[in-house]
Formats: C-alpha cells, structure tokens, sequence
C-alpha cells in the first residue's frame, strides 16, 4: 500500500514538474527558431518551414499534449541543437555526471564523516577549533574559483593530473575527475563536518552515552558504535541531498574542467530553448531526487531500528 | 580472441598510449588536439553554419570551388564557365571518390546544392543561394546552375557553403545529415571517425583524398568552454593548436611557452545599431551626435588590445581590402569630437540631452562596449540605462527585434563580397523580426541600390557599394566601431599559415620543420 502510495506521488510530482517546465519555457521570451537558424540571415520560407515541423504556431495546450503523449510512450523527442534523440543525449552525458557525483560524495563522507566526529570528540580544543576554521574557509571558498587554483597547482605547475575532460578508460577518468571531485567536494565535505559535529554533540549529553561510559567502555567503541550510529540519520539526510544536488547542478565545475555533463547540458538547453531536453533533464532530475529520498529513508530503516518499529 | 582477453587488451592499449601521449617531444608528430570553445552541432552547413562545426567541416567536406588567399574564387572539386552572366557550367574532377570509396557524381553535387532551397530541410545556408533558379546534373561529370539573374556573388557563396556529400545519404537525413547519430561523408583530406558532443570529434586520414596528403595522420576537437581552462590546457601540452583565442586576452596568449599566437584579420564588423523608428534616435541630429561623442579608438584598443583598428567605414575590413584595395573612397566621417557632438545636439529635438534605456547580453564583450559607450555619451548629456539581460534571452529578444534601442553588434561573415553584409544593414527585407537590420534604416532606393548591387560587376559594383556607404555615413543608423583580428594559438611543434579566406587549415598543418 505504502509503495503505492509513493508511486502515485512521485508520478504526479513528475507531472506537475514537466507542466511547470514547459509552461515556463514556453512563456519566456523567444523559441527556438535562432537555434534553428544558426544566428544567420534567413529567408521566410525556411522560418515558415520551421514554425511548421516544429508546431511553434499551435496552443501551448495542443504543444505540451503532443510532447507528454510521446513521452508516456518512450519517445522525448530529438534534441533541436544537437539533432540526436534526447535519451542518446543525456545518456552520454549521465555517466560524466554520475562518476563525478559518486567521487564527490566519496570524498565528502571519507573525510567529512571522520573530521566531524573528531570534532565532536574534542569538543573546544585545538583539533575542534582547527576543523571549524578550515570547515568555513572551505565552505566560503566558491567552486569555480577552487578549481581554477586546483588547475593552476596540480595540473599545470605541478602536471598530475589533466587539465580538462573526463577521460575515455575507467582509470583515466579517474585521474581526469580527481580535481574536479575535489572542488566539488570541498565545500560539501565542510557542511557534512558541521552537520556530523553537531548531531555528535547532541548526543554527548545523552543518557546511553553516559551509561557507555560508565560501563568503561573504550573512546573507540563509545563513538563508533554508539554516537555514530546515532548520529547516522541526520548526516545521512544531508548527504542523499548532497548526491542529488551533484546530479543534477555542478555546472560551475563542470564548466571549470571542461566536462560535458548534465549540469552544462541543462543550462545550454535552456538557453537554446530545446523543451525536448530540458524536459527530460528536468524529468531525470525529479527521478533522481525521488529515488535518492527514497534510498535515504530505506537507509534510516537499515541504519535506525526504532524507524522500523514505528513503520 | 575471447571477449575478455580483447577488453584486456584493449585496456592495456588504453593505457599505453594514456602514458605515451605528451611524452617523447623529440620524435615529430603526426597526430594534433584542436582545442573548440563550443562544441561543434553538426558537420552539415544546413544545420551547423556556426564558427567551430564549420571549422571540422572545412577538413572533411570540401566545397565546389574555393578561395585563394586574396579572396577570389578558385577550383576545388570542379573548375567552371560562365556561358552567360546567369549561369554557370562545373566540371568535376576525374576520378574523385568520397571517403567511403564511392565515386562523386555530379548528381551528387547537384542534389547537395539543390537540397539548401528544400524548406523541408530548413538550411542555415539557405539565405545564401535564394538567387539560384535551377541546379541540374548534365553530361558527364558537369553540373549546371542556373540563376534568376546575374550575381557575381555566387562563387564566392558556393565556395563558402556548397559542400558536396552523397545524394544518397543526404536525402535520407534531410534533417539529421551530419549530426553525431548520421554523420558524414565528404571528398575532403579528413574523414570522421567519431563524432560526440561530450567527447569530441575525432578525424583521420582519408586514403581515397584527391588532393596532396595532409601531413597529420589525426586530428582530435575538444571542446573546452571555459576560456581559462582552454589556456590552461594549451599551456600543459594537452592541447595543441586552438581557434578559441579572444584577442582581449592576447597578452595572455602571446607570453605562452612554447606556443605561437597568431592574428590575422577578421571578417568582421563591430558597431553600434541605432533603431530610429521611435524616440530620440529617430533624430538624424541625435545620431551624429553620437556618432561624434564615441571614442572608438579607445573602445578599439580595450576590445582588441592592439589586433584590431577602429572602424570608420561599415563593412568588414577584409571586405574593403577586397573591393577598394588601398583606393578608399572619400565618405562622411565623424571624428571623435565632443564640441561637434553637443553642437549636433544642440541642433536636434533634444538640445540638453535624453535618457535611454539600453539593452545588452550579460556575459561576453556587450557589456564591456555599453559602459564604454554609455561613459561617453553622458559626457554630452545622453544618459543611457544599461539594462543586462542573459545572453540567450537578450538575443531572442533582439532576434525578435523587441526593445531595440542603441546595441552593441558584432557580425562576421563568409565571403568577400559586400553583398552578403549590405543587406543585413539596410534593406527593408531584414529590418522584419529575425533579420539583421536592427536600426530598422532601408528605404525603397537602398531596396533599388541593393538589388542593383547584386547583378554589379567592377566599376559599377565599386559605385553601388560606395553609393550604399555614403548613405550609411550620412544618415548614421550605424556607428562603425572596430574591425578585429582572429586570432589562434599552435604549439610550436606544428606550422600553418591562417588567412581570412582559405580553409585548408587542416590540410596544411604540418609538424614544424618538415
């Protein structure tokens, strides 16, 4: 029942948000005929051609039916700029994305977890104020400007990694997204401290981490088996958004190291009006946050016995 | 060989050539990265007539005929006559075969022509060859096109955009010929071998080429937008030779180890458009004024940084070189002076000055001109409010030709032929929503001139043209600004030599020293 239920709304987030999408493209100024043209002279016939193939002329109604009937059917039509189909489109470029997304986050819990809960453990010391600051000097720093200092030191002056792409074999697109990862990371990696330092804390004071102590259990076990799990839920919800977010938006990185990725796709498609693309990018991106929501609350119930027995 | 061991080795040649490419500068190489700054969208001129899907299409598709270094038409894959003013008679070369090993006929060439006047396919070149009557394969090996009437225009044009590619082929993708699905097939020195928009295209050698064998055995286009990224990129070796060069930052460019900048003058006009259908620009008196008040030297030098020189005439310099040689006609100029700009405004409907909203895009150069501009004009007491918008809604906006006012325009173009530009500036036809004439200035004898113009040939186009100018400076729609240098950077292991009209940059790249 449960699951059903969650089906239904996910389809109608879905619906609502590809209404809303092209409903906005189609009220902005402009279609898109200039992409159509190339920016250059054009006779009336070709620009009455082109009206025609494209049904610029119909309802918006009449338009957003026409799109959503193929839609249901598989087809999200062919991209205006690149003549490819949509799905070829973005089916190139989610992997980018995808593998940038996933190092990303990597980074992020692998140091972000340990630092926060370090943190925590050493509340008001120099180790907690040495991570806060470096947490909000990596959280102040802006992505693009990192990457720009990412390439000057490792890829040009030091040359260990490349400067732009995302690399054609499983182990150069690993060099390839290593600094990219890196910008991406860094300032994510300072929220996860934070949020990892203060759900630690919270539970410091907590009767089960007094009893823990009292029984003489070792530092150790006190904070990894109890406090971190404990913790667990709070990280964890941050951390699905954080996937989500990489998904669908690192487009200033992206731009930084030259990757085609979904970021980049989506704000060049919006530009050039290509409501086919935009529309499946705008799906894809509702898709991905339903189901990384979904994997967060599976998560809690793995993570949290006392979810499973309320559920 | 079983599945798994190819992947293995296919992995371990992966690697391989991951560690030996960027090594070993000593031996001469015969493969070359061209870094893009937008991805090319097509390798077909009907859909992909833009800077970098020309640039690939130029080393796999060859055009009719071509131009040489001055500008004048020149055979390529067909020589031809003219047996009336209206006509033409092209003989292909023998024995020319397309990459894919089949020979080119001149039905092939006919139907690539005749396919850019099919609304059905929606050409970006389609503009270019409205004058085209009939185009039809006669004889052996000989194509005839038959015009509406003379246009000495048309070489120059077909050189530009009649790019031959299989009947076959392009009648079954009237919409998608060329893009990364379909692709293409051409009779050039390159052939592509893959074609992404994520990863690039990567070209090679074409066994079955008529002409001299390029000396590169592959080439590669990345695209990389970031402009920084791109330096950075052709810094470290990864990227060899690039077009992607703002000449603002060719200081950037011209201190680069092991790098050589290259300028060489664009076909292009920069210039402000004055819309006069409405408000204080409709005042002849306004617009000399402002003609007057602009300093285009200094706005010159702040987009050009030195490769590139004022503008005083409204054509692209190239154009002007072509036409006149050194021989410039005598035309209404406006000096940079603030007394003759507020003593023609004093003359005006507006003698203490106006206020007037001012579009520009966002991101780019526009609004680099505009505060130029707008510090200029206040001085004489015109208060112009910069409105930016984003690039692409600014540009659909101007396409649409809503909210013109005074803008910033920044046009190139193809061929030597004024021509193709006059009427972007003046005619009736283009100040309609998603032509060029963005003042809206044309009057039924620009309309005469223009058509005139089209048929003109050597003293008689020189009179058109220059009639044509002497209009543009005296009633100023427009206020010429600067022309500037292309510009490109090439490692130094590489030699070529760019110029504004030929093509064969692939062609003729070769490792330096052979």
């Amino acid at each position: 029942m449960a699951v059903v239920k969650r089906l239904c709304s996910a389809i109608l987030l879905l619906g609502v948000l590809s209404v809303l999408t092209y409903g906005l493209l189609a009220a902005a100024p402009g279609g898109p005929e200039h992409v159509l043209l190339g920016g250059r002279p054009s006779t009336p016939e070709t620009r009455a051609a082109i009206r025609e193939q494209y049904h610029l002329d119909d309802p918006f109604p009449v338009r957003y039916a026409r799109w959503l009937g193929d839609a249901v059917r598989g087809d999200f039509g062919t991209s205006i700029y690149s003549r490819e189909p949509v799905t070829a489109v973005l089916a190139e470029r989610l992997p980018v994305t995808a593998a940038l997304a996933g190092y990303a986050l990597t980074l992020t819990v692998v140091v972000g977890v340990p630092a926060g809960l370090a943190a925590a453990m050493r509340r008001g010391g120099a180790l907690d104020q040495g991570i806060t600051l470096t947490s909000l000097v990596a959280l102040s720093v802006p992505p693009f400007a990192l990457s720009i200092l990412l390439l000057y030191g490792f890829a040009v002056t030091l040359g260990w990694f490349p400067v732009f792409g995302a690399g054609d074999t499983p182990l150069e697109r690993l060099t390839h997204l290593t600094l990219p990862a890196i910008a991406l990371a860094t300032a994510q990696a300072a929220i996860v401290v934070r949020q990892m330092r203060a759900a630690a804390l919270d539970l410091a004071a907590q009767d089960f981490l007094t009893f823990a102590r009292a029984r003489g259990l070792p530092r150790r076990r006190v904070w990894i088996s109890y406090a971190l799990r404990n913790a667990a839920l709070p990280v964890l919800t941050v951390g699905g958004l954080l996937l989500a977010a990489n998904l669908t938006g690192s487009v200033f990185v992206e731009q930084a190291f030259g990757l085609h990725g979904l970021g980049a796709l989506l704000i060049g498609a919006v530009g050039q009006k290509d409501i086919p693309v935009v529309q499946a990018l705008v799906l894809l991106g509702g898709a991905i946050v339903i189901a990384v929501n979904l994997l967060i609350d599976l998560a809690y119930v793995a993570v949290d016995p006392r979810v499973r027995r309320r559920a | 060989m079983t599945y798994a061991k190819a992947a293995t080795a296919a992995v371990v040649l992966a690697l391989t050539t991951a560690c030996s490419s960027g090594a070993g500068p000593a031996q001469t190489r015969d493969s070359l990265v061209w870094g893009l700054a937008t991805a090319p969208n097509s390798l077909d001129i009907a859909h992909g007539f833009n800077k970098s899907s020309t640039l690939v299409q130029s080393a796999v598709l060859d055009t009719i005929v071509a131009l040489d270094s001055t500008g004048k038409p020149a055979p390529r894959l067909a020589d031809w006559t003219q047996p009336d003013p209206a006509s033409y008679l092209f003989t292909l070369r023998k024995g020319i075969r397309f990459s894919d090993g089949t020979p080119v006929t001149a039905d092939d060439a006919a139907f690539s022509l005749s396919r850019h006047l099919d609304p059905k396919v929606a050409s970006q070149a389609a503009s270019y060859f409205t004058g085209v009557k009939r185009v039809e394969a006669v004889g052996e090996g000989q194509v005839r096109v038959t015009l509406k009437r003379p246009s000495p225009a048309f070489l120059a044009v077909a050189a530009t955009a009649w790019q031959v590619t299989p009947r076959k082929l392009a009648e079954a993708h009237p919409k998608d010929l060329g893009s990364p699905e379909v692709g293409t097939v051409g009779t050039g020195p390159f052939k592509v071998s893959r074609f992404s928009l994520t990863s690039g295209v990567v070209l090679e050698r074409n066994p079955s080429y008529w002409g001299k064998p390029p000396a590169l055995r592959k080439v590669e286009f990345k695209t990389i937008p970031d402009p920084e990224t791109l330096r950075l990129a052709v810094r470290s070796g990864e990227v060899d030779a690039t077009d992607g060069v703002n000449v603002r930052d060719a200081r950037k460019w011209t201190n680069l180890p092991g790098v050589k900048a290259i300028f060489y003058p664009g076909n292009a006009i920069a210039y402000l458009s004055l819309a006069l259908k409405s408000g204080p620009l409709k005042d002849p008196h306004v617009r000399k004024a402002i003609a007057h008040a602009v300093d285009r030297k200094a706005v010159a030098q702040l987009m050009t940084a030195g490769h590139g020189t004022p503008a005083t005439i409204m054509l692209p310099k190239p154009q002007i070189t072509a036409l006149y040689g050194d021989d410039l006609p005598g035309l209404p100029e406006h000096a940079h002076d603030l007394a003759a700009a507020k003593a023609e405004l004093a003359k005006s409907g507006y003698p203490h000055g106006f206020e007037l909203k001012a579009p520009y895009a966002s991101t780019g150069d526009t609004g680099t001109v505009m505060q130029a501009v707008a510090a200029d004009l206040a001085k004489i007491g015109i208060r112009l409010v910069l409105e930016p918008s984003p690039t692409d809604q600014y540009v659909s906006r101007v396409m649409e030709h809503d909210r013109l006012s005074i803008q910033f325009v920044n046009l190139a173009y193809g061929t030597p032929e004024p021509i193709e530009v006059l009427p972007d500036l003046v005619s009736r036809a283009s100040a309609e929503p998603q032509g060029f004439n963005f003042s809206g200035y044309g009057t039924a004898e620009t309309d005469r001139r223009l058509d005139a113009l089209s048929s003109a040939t050597g003293d008689e186009k020189k009179t058109q043209v220059t009639a044509l100018l002497k209009e543009i400076a005296e009633q100023v729609p427009y206020v010429p600004l600067y022309s500037a240098d292309y510009a490109a950077a090439l490692s130094e292991k590489f030699t070529v030599g760019f110029d504004t009209w030929t093509v064969d940059t692939f062609a003729n790249l070769r490792p330096a020293g052979r």
